[in-house]
């Protein structure tokens, strides 16, 4: 799982609380707990006594008459907890009106579900495939599906929200906490589902996420092999490509350029540069023998792939074979010198 | 009848062949083959729901090498886990199986109002399941037993074949709650006014409301993904233009009812037990059966409270928590009337008891569980996690299963004339209580750490939870294959069962144990159901005998139709 945190210090009922929602959602689950703890104590200590001290001590004993129904009894009974429960409905009400409406001028994230991975569009006009925030900065997450249902779920902030194709739905969180943070889809959406997760990265001070944010959009002075490097992981590749040769979703990416590639309904070829161009912006035209065609579509999907990041893709893939990697070591000219700057 | 008089002919052994059970007519005997074909559902659910626990004993950290069971068998067992357990086990457990066996003996009644509606609901049961088994066969299901669209109507499993078979199950449930509609009004003996019916009709009767009402729409909304997929009509994916929330509500508005199917007659069996064991009247009478009313009408107007983080709007979130809080009230009174029912009383621990109690504790648990879900701001963070998971395991099982197995205990005798052992079914209620609780407890706590549903990989901070939950799974189920083993071993050994073993004021056991093939010569009037003074010991037959029989039948009592109930 691509996003996978430390454990998490939390307590035995929760993880830790990043936000104030976390701390005010809790305090509402405690007072549910200890009023259901109360009534749940009543009604079995008094089942138990009463199995205990009105047990049948002979077959045939006869039965004390007493009374089978009082409607005052009745009445308190159904009064009482008719009152609790409208209390809990108003603080439960009141608590989610507020967790659903963002404040005004909150730091807007798009983010994007797709099989099996997310992707967090940014103002500043970066693509992440992790939600980073600093903390004490409201941030509204506007959220939409290319596929089926998903859902963003974070629970260090206690914040869920599903992911519709066909329409935006909205959360938001102000975080008061820093660090990493598991984000799960919630919402069954196939095979992958349950490795579907991204990190939040709540970073301590605006200067840190400044920082970052530089580093998103600043490309520049990479050489295409630590670009494609760099893109893997956050164009989300990683949910279904490994590095060491095992299988994941798709075929492992080691060894890949130079092999020989079967495909379903027949064909063969050989993975050069032509067709590693062709596999990653035209994954369907043909689809590796024993594969199923999941790849997301980075032509038009929420993710795309820019033409100087392709190449930094496919060099990245050759750097990962040995035939690649002599084939990048002997070029002449710039490539070696390239990569020593 | 040739053999009316005849006391060793009874339903059981009147006609033997496998066509007299499969072609009868005989409410008991479409009643029994209902529980055995549920008990093997049942079999069938609980492997794959060992193997779900088994897959989930440690985590596979992405890597699929790791992994007992591929993601996309892990996908398809927990889609069938859900789909069985629900369409073939719980939703007809009580009623199709119960209920077909004692509704017309406690009405003093020869069979239902339309016995061959009755037979066809049976028939209708099986070619569902096996419409189930051919998806099985033809690429299984992976949809989660929700179907929700637009996945439903993309993925390449075997969809089709699977909601066609949930559609003619829904026709089963929907033909045998107008069954006992029916019966429920025409067929009330003399004396039996509405409010001396035994509570367990009463459940049923609201039960059957539901099924005949909410089923249809589950049934339109899984033909509605046919057509979507076959046709390619946009209803529900964005893709062709339709709606995938549209889909939730149709769902919902069936699958939320539904959970009543199951839970009602369950409380109806509670009802029984609660006044029998405790040889009392139960507590009050009206409260409960109006509380069954109320649950089932409530409980068509909640279901919004499945879909607060689905998109839906602000404000229809607030009216459905605010709804959802009023089923909570009914189910509350119901709860303190049983136990107030055992105040004072003579309580006696048989295994039909030990059930029953048992319940009190899980489904306390199952309902005020619900309290968190039905509040907003907590139903945020918690649903689609494993809290929401073992909440509806407390309802569904730890509720409607045991108070299932309670059922089958107390009316054992009377359906096969057989007493059980005492010792060794009571110990199995116990194991299983002890493996209920070590299963689901720990998977409200994954819930609240923040495991998500349906996941077949984790975090390892949600190993210690996932491995109790296995183990206790382990327990649960070696409890409930003790329990049937219990079961079926008093069928060649077990004592004779007298008419009346518990000392019931109801109907059904005012007859042989098992009973003739028409139930009764004549159809006996009728007092109070919880009248428990009707009837008294007697150590001849260690069992309970009117105190005044009938001159024509000495099994029934004379009673005055006419007369007040004690307690009105
Ligand atoms: C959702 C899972 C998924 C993601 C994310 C994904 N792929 Fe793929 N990829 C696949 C699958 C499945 C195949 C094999 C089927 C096919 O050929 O389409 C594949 C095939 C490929 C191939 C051809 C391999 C061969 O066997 O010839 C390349 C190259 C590739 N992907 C590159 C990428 C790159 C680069 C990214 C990230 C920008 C990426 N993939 C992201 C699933 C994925
Ligand atoms: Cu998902
Ligand atoms: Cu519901």
């Amino acid at each position: 799982m691509a996003a996978l945190q430390g454990a998490q210090d939390g307590g035995t009922f929760f993880p830790p609380q990043a936000t104030e929602a976390a701390a005010e959602h809790d305090s509402v689950f405690f007072l549910i707990f200890w009023i259901s703890a109360f009534f749940f104590a009543l009604i079995n200590v008094a089942a138990v006594y009463f199995a205990i001290r009105y047990r049948r001590r002979a077959k045939g004993e006869p039965v004390e008459k007493s009374p089978s129904h009082n409607t005052k009894i009745e009445l308190v009974w159904t009064i009482i907890p008719t009152l609790i429960v409208c209390y809990l409905f108003w603080i439960g009400m009141t608590g989610y009106v507020d967790r659903r409406t963002a404040p005004a001028g909150a730091y807007t994230v798009y983010v994007t579900g797709q099989k099996w991975s997310w992707s967090f569009a940014y103002p500043e006009g970066f693509v992440s495939n992790e939600l980073h925030a600093p903390v004490g900065r409201a941030v509204k997450l506007v959220i939409g599906s290319t596929d089926v249902l998903h859902s963003v779920y974070i629970p260090a902030f206690r914040v869920k929200m599903d992911a519709v194709p066909g329409r935006y739905t909205e959360a938001w969180f102000e975080s008061n906490r820093p660090g990493t943070y598991n984000l799960f889809c919630a919402e069954y959406c196939g095979q992958q589902h349950s490795m579907m997760g991204a990190s939040v990265v709540i970073h301590a001070d605006r200067a840190g996420f400044d920082e970052w944010v530089k580093e998103q959009t600043d490309l520049g002075d990479l050489t295409p092999v630590e670009l494609g490097a760099l893109l893997y992981t956050r164009k989300g590749c990683n949910t279904c490509h490994t590095l060491d040769g095992a299988r994941l979703v798709g075929p492992s990416f080691k060894d890949l350029y130079g092999s020989p590639r079967e495909f379903e309904g027949g064909g063969t070829a050989i993975a050069d540069e032509a067709y590693l161009r062709e596999a990653i912006m035209e994954p369907t035209a043909r689809v590796t023998k024993d594969y199923s065609p999941t790849m997301p579509d980075f032509k038009n999907g929420p993710i795309k792939i820019e033409a100087s990041e392709l190449v930094g893709f496919i060099e990245f893939i050759k750097s990962l074979s040995a035939d690649g990697a002599a084939e990048q070591a002997q070029a002449p000219g710039e490539a070696p010198e390239q990569e020593q700057e | 009848m040739t053999h009316a008089h005849d006391p060793s002919v009874n339903y059981l052994n009147c006609q033997k062949g496998l066509w007299s059970w499969l072609g009868t007519l005989d409410h008991k005997r479409i009643g029994l083959m209902y529980m055995w074909s549920i008990v093997g559902a049942m079999v069938v659910g609980g492997i794959l729901a060992m193997l779900i626990r088994a897959e989930l004993w440690a985590p596979n950290l992405g890597d699929p090498a790791k992994a007992l069971i591929s993601q996309d068998l892990y996908n398809q067992f927990f889609t069938l886990h859900g789909a069985i357990m629900i369409f073939l086990v719980i939703i007809p457990s009580i009623p199709a199986a119960l209920g077909n066996f004692v509704l017309p003996m406690m009405l003093g009644a020869k069979d239902v109002a339309f016995p061959r509606i009755n037979r066809l609901s049976y028939h209708l049961y099986l070619t569902g399941a096996a419409l189930l088994v051919v998806s099985i066969v033809t690429g299984g299901i992976d949809t989660g037993w929700t179907f929700y669209a637009p996945y439903s109507t993309t993925t390449e499993t075997s969809v089709v074949m699977a909601v066609f078979g949930a559609f003619v199950l829904g026709f089963s449930s929907i033909f045998t709650g107008l069954n006992f509609i029916v019966t429920i009004h025409k067929m009330r003996p003399e004396g039996m006014g509405w409010f001396r019916m035994p509570l367990f009709l009463w459940a049923l009767y609201a039960t059957s409301i539901i099924q005949i009402l909410a089923t249809p729409v589950l049934g339109l909304a899984l033909m509605l993904i046919a057509v979507e997929r076959i046709m390619e009509v946009g209803i529900f994916n964005p893709a062709l233009g339709g709606d995938p929330v549209l889909f939730q509500h149709l769902f919902w508005f069936y699958s939320h009812p539904a959970v009543y199917v199951m839970i009602l007659p369950a409380m109806g069996v509670l009802s029984e037990c609660f006044a029998t064991f405790s040889r009392k009247h139960i507590f009050g009478y009206r409260f409960i059966a109006y509380s069954s009313i109320a649950i089932a009408i409530f409980s068509f107007i909640v279901w919004g409270h499945h879909m607060f983080v689905s998109g839906q709007s602000q404000l229809a979130s607030v009216i459905f928590s605010a709804l959802t809080f009023s089923v909570a009230i009914p189910s509350a009174i119901k709860v303190f009337n049983w136990v107030t029912t055992m105040y004072k009383g003579s309580i006696s621990l048989d295994t039909p008891m030990i059930y029953a109690l048992s319940v009190i504790w899980l489904f306390g648990i199952g309902g005020l569980t619900g309290l968190f879900l039905a509040t907003l701001s907590t139903d945020i963070h918690l649903h689609d996690t494993y809290f929401v998971v073992a909440h509806f395991h407390f309802v569904m099982v730890g509720s409607a299963l045991f108070s299932f197995l309670a059922g089958i205990h107390y009316w054992w005798p009377k359906m096969f004339g057989v007493m059980y052992k005492e010792g060794p079914a009571r110990i199995a209620c116990v194991i299983s209580f002890i493996g209920f609780n070590l299963t689901f407890i720990p998977q409200f706590l994954a819930g609240t750490q923040g495991m998500p549903r349906r996941y077949w990989d984790y975090h390892p901070m949600y190993q210690p939870y996932n491995q109790l939950s296995t183990i206790g799974a382990v327990v649960l189920g070696f409890g409930l294959v003790w329990s049937l083993v219990t079961l079926l071993q008093s069928l060649t050994g077990g004592r004779k069962a007298p008419a009346n073993p518990w000392g019931s004021a109801t109907l059904e056991w005012m007859t042989a144990s098992p009973p003739k093939p028409h139930n009764f010569d004549f159809a006996p009037a009728v007092g109070d159901p919880y009248d428990m003074e009707i009837v008294r010991y007697d150590e001849n037959v260690d069992g309970y005998v009117p105190v005044n029989p009938h001159p024509a039948d000495p099994l029934i009592p004379l009673v005055d139709p006419n007369a007040e109930d004690a307690h009105a």
